[in-house]
């Protein structure tokens, strides 16, 4: 090599090895090191035959690499690149910093707000990048969807093309429903290669999430198996993503290499004692669907859902979005993606800008058991009152100033009611469906 | 280093460093390590062993590189690093046990296990080495391949030595453990792991009464004892937690309580080794047992006197179900511990056959070596060796019998107490079956011919007799 590769901090680093896969016997692995840190990248085969190893430097500075092969031409070949600092907008893989909020790995706040579109990569090139003009003008923060063996190559572009708008990917590597062969239904060694290549591929993009499998109280495979799929995980992902599985509220999130809980419940207050039992982030990525499918998980109106994700965020957990209308013309976003038709997705816009203006790692005060309460004492609180039409609320909050905005949820307006308020108040409210309360420290910037 | 540092896969990689002896290293030194095989890392605690020393005990689960870094708050322990390389085990080494499947369980490299256990809950506080020697002699000529033993003492015992340190009755230092008593239940754990029995290791009772001041500590001693216990004995492939006996007995905790401890044991476990709760009883009126449904749960431990319930807790809850306490064999004053080997014997076979594990204990009130449920010693009851035939038994059954028998394949009726004079069966269509007529208390295996459809079977009218069926294709 005459230069020396250049990668940014988090960017992806890609070794073409020029040797086709038919002619390399068994695996190629390169160890990757910075000071006293190891990593490990097993090689994996793209669409062309070519053999890959990819890698994504979460340190600045100089790295060396060295491949372990059984193939003469290969083995000990070695190298260095040189890993420079992150670019705009590129703020690392997100992570979870403490038993409720994840943070991307510089340090910057996220809050997650996902959809699911289980299969939208899988469809025609027009719906493709619909998907992707949706997603680009919408409120979501991340996207899950399913993993099919074979078709790994499409899956990786739809990562790229969710990074380019900044928008997390959540892979489901075992996805009952994604269409075509259920990786579950693999055989042991079938489906250890599977594992392996597509994390091997697919750890370089820091926009990655795990979730290992969806439902799986469902598959063949017992419960000791997921474990192992776990493992397997762990062992490839040289870039230590977030790492779930989706799951019904009982099952257990509770062993050390879950990172988060991805919860199936209709019941989004189940958020609040999955909070305490886990002590991990809470997200119900399936609280059912805004739509008018035939089944009472997919045929939610917009207000349910609106509903849902606000209780979900004021109880301290993330709420996903899904959407699965059949009789208005286009097929069911949550599945193929394309175009949302619902009424839904406006409103989270507005609940992210929300939150958006929020202060960094609110947490839930169980105090209001009443209404559910995001807070910073002292300085900001979210009050949801979802399905109760209060007239009024009362406060006692700590010394200070403090501004009241009326929101109302569902209409998206905000009204900051006239001066300020301290010590022990009351607030009026308009004995209406869907509002909420936000106050606000006034001597705050 | 001359060569490179070899550990046996499942086996355990110590490290001992010198560090700070002053203050109280117990509460003011962390020490933690991250393990890494690979990409993945697996953290653990490191513990404080006294006189300046600190150990990491980790097992490794995959053979190949593994490399360590450790973290504390004392320089002297922090940013250490080593590796070794894990190999193969050795044969009788088969790993951890895990549950398998929905209903049973089997070591980590794929070899069945069924759980025969007994109970010697405080064998090794004496610290008497012919004892001691006496229940490890006792073990190995058994069946049994588990034992339920408890680390905290109870109200009567005057033992040499506690887990924490201190002597004296409700003024044990409870922030400084005692490692020469851990040191001592280590030796032991070697030995049941030699002899391939696993340690249920019970880890809070309500037997203390408030004497040494063990079954009322407050959330943050027992987690502060958790911990240390995690650290230290969490690398034994051979241990379980049993967080309680009798826990609906201890009025100092409510089930809030011990829904938080197990989570805490799951949350800082590495190896999520099995995990469940022993409940109490008021025989004949009521056994409150543990919502095993709960995720934190592995199995059922359960303590009940009618092994006929077993078919609802496995219907009930999707996890095995171990009755760990059935009433004992022996003759002493209380009802729990005076039934005759032959009723024992006859729970076993109820439980098993309906698709559970069960587990023994014996109390005799005049033998030499005391009662074997607190002391161990030698086992003088007569079912030890019948459960010794149920285990052969079992063993040459599918490794999910029950299934065998939704399938057809194998069917273990066990005929129980009465004593009919001939047994009626319906089998399965269009296959042969070879039977068996099995019995439990003599311990013989009789041929009964080949059977097909429905028929008849004649009996030689006396209890604890089963019957097997084993299609002919299938042998």
């Amino acid at each position: 090599m005459t230069d020396i590769a250049r990668v940014e901090r988090w960017g992806v680093l890609e070794l073409d090895f020029e040797v086709p896969q038919a002619e390399v016997d068994g695996d190629l692995q390169v160890t990757f090191a910075i000071g006293d840190s190891v990593f490990v990248s097993e090689s994996f085969v793209d669409e062309a035959g070519a053999l890959r190893v990819r890698f994504m430097p979460g340190l600045e500075g100089t790295w060396t690499w060295t491949a372990h092969s059984d193939h003469a031409d290969l083995d000990d070949r070695s190298g260095e690149f040189v890993c420079g600092p992150a670019g705009d907008g590129n703020h690392g893989p997100v992570q979870v910093s403490d038993d409720a909020h994840f943070r991307y790995a510089d340090g910057t706040p996220h809050h997650p707000l996902g959809t699911t579109a289980t299969s939208w990569y899988l469809a025609e090139a027009s719906v493709r990048k619909a998907t992707l003009r949706t997603l680009a003008g919408g409120p979501f923060t991340k996207v899950r969807m399913g993993a099919v063996p074979g078709r790994l190559g499409e899956l990786e572009s739809a990562v790229r093309d969710l990074a380019e708008l900044g928008i997390e990917a959540e892979v489901i590597i075992f996805h009952p429903y994604a269409g075509g062969e259920s990786p579950a239904s693999l055989g042991e060694e079938a489906w250890r290669r599977y594992v392996k290549e597509l994390v091997s591929r697919l750890a370089a993009f820091r926009n990655v999430w795990w979730c290992v499998v969806s439902e799986p109280g469902l598959g063949s495979t017992p419960a000791e198996g997921w474990a192992e799929a776990f493992r397997l995980v762990e062992e490839y992902d040289y870039g230590r993503h977030l790492r779930t599985f989706h799951g019904r509220s009982d099952a257990d999130f509770g062993s050390p290499w879950i990172t988060h809980t991805s919860v199936r419940s209709d019941e989004v207050r189940v958020i609040t004692p999955l909070s305490r039992h886990h002590g991990k982030p809470v997200m119900v990525d399936g609280c059912g669907a805004e739509g008018d499918r035939p089944d009472p998980a997919s045929s939610l109106t917009p207000e349910e859902l609106v509903m849902k994700a606000w209780e979900g965020v004021c109880r301290g957990g993330y709420v996903s979005h899904a959407e699965s209308y059949v009789t208005r013309g286009l097929a069911p976003w949550s599945i193929h993606g394309g175009e949302l038709v619902g009424e839904s997705a406006p409103r989270l816009s507005y609940l992210r800008e929300v939150l958006a203006t929020a202060p960094a790692d609110l947490r839930y005060n169980p105090f209001y058991y009443d209404a559910s309460t995001l807070e910073a004492p002292g300085e900001y609180y979210l009050q949801y009152f979802g399905p109760h039409r209060f007239p009024e609320r009362r406060f006692e909050l700590p010394p200070g100033d403090y501004h009241v905005d009326v929101i109302d949820t569902w209409n998206m307006t905000t009204h900051t009611l006239e001066g300020t308020f301290s010590g022990e108040f009351r607030v009026e409210l308009p004995r209406q469906l869907y509002y909420a309360l936000r106050i606000r420290r006034a001597d705050r910037a | 280093m001359a060569g490179r540092l070899e550990v046996e896969r499942w086996g355990i990689f110590e490290r001992e460093f010198a560090g700070p002896s002053d203050g109280n290293p117990f509460k003011e030194v962390r020490l933690s390590a991250r393990f890494q095989y690979r990409n993945r890392i697996v953290e653990i605690d490191g513990f404080y062993d006294g006189d300046g020393t600190y150990r990491l005990r980790f097992m490794p689960d995959q053979p190949g590189e593994w490399r360590f870094v450790t973290s504390s708050n004392a320089p002297a322990l922090d940013g250490l690093r080593g590796e070794f390389v894990c190999t193969a085990p050795t044969p009788t080494n088969h790993g951890p046990v895990k549950v398998a499947g929905t209903y049973h369980f089997r070591y980590a490299d794929g070899t069945r296990y069924l759980p025969f256990g007994t109970t010697c809950y405080h064998w090794t506080h004496a610290m008497e080495e012919t004892q001691e020697r006496l229940t490890l002699e006792a073990l190995a000529g058994s069946a049994f391949n588990k034992v339920r033993m408890c680390l905290l003492p109870t109200g009567g015992m005057t033992p040499p030595l506690l887990a924490f340190e201190g002597d004296t009755p409700g003024q044990l230092d409870k922030t400084r453990f005692n490692p020469a008593f851990f040191a001592h239940v280590e030796r032991r754990l070697d030995d049941l792991l030699a002899l391939g029995i696993e340690a249920d290791l019970i880890l809070f009772h309500p037997y203390d009464k408030g004497h040494w001041g063990v079954d009322n500590m407050t959330r943050e001693e027992d987690t502060y004892f958790l911990r240390y216990v995690l650290a230290r004995l969490g690398a034994y492939r051979n241990v379980w937690w049993s967080l309680s006996n009798e826990y609906d007995f201890n009025t100092f905790k409510s089930i809030e309580d011990w829904d938080h401890l197990l989570r805490f044991v799951q949350h800082h476990d590495p190896y999520q080794r099995l995990r469940s709760i022993h409940n109490g009883t008021k025989m004949y009126l009521s056994s409150h047992l543990y919502d095993f449904t709960k995720p934190w749960i592995t199995h059922q431990s359960v303590q009940h006197w009618d092994a006929a319930l077993t078919e609802s807790w496995l219907a009930s809850c999707a996890k095995p179900v171990v009755i760990d306490e059935i009433s004992y064999e022996g003759d002493i004053t209380r009802r729990w511990g005076n039934i005759t080997g032959q009723e024992l014997t006859h729970r076993f076979w109820q439980g098993m056959a309906a698709g559970g594990y069960v587990g023994h204990g014996e109390c005799f009130a005049d033998r030499p070596s005391g009662p074997w449920i607190s002391k161990g010693g030698e086992l003088y009851g007569d079912s030890p060796e019948r459960i010794a035939f149920l285990r052969r038994i079992m063993e040459e059954a599918p490794a999910d019998w029950i299934e065998a028998r939704r399938l057809g394949t194998y069917l273990l009726d066990y005929l129980g107490a009465g004593q009919q004079a001939y047994h009626e069966v319906e089998l399965p269509d269009g296959v042969d079956y070879h039977v068996d007529l099995i019995d439990a208390w003599e311990m013989t295996v009789t041929p009964a011919g080949t059977h097909s459809g429905r028929c008849r079977i004649d009996l030689p009218g006396r209890p604890y007799l089963a019957l097997r069926f084993r299609a002919a294709s299938s042998l």
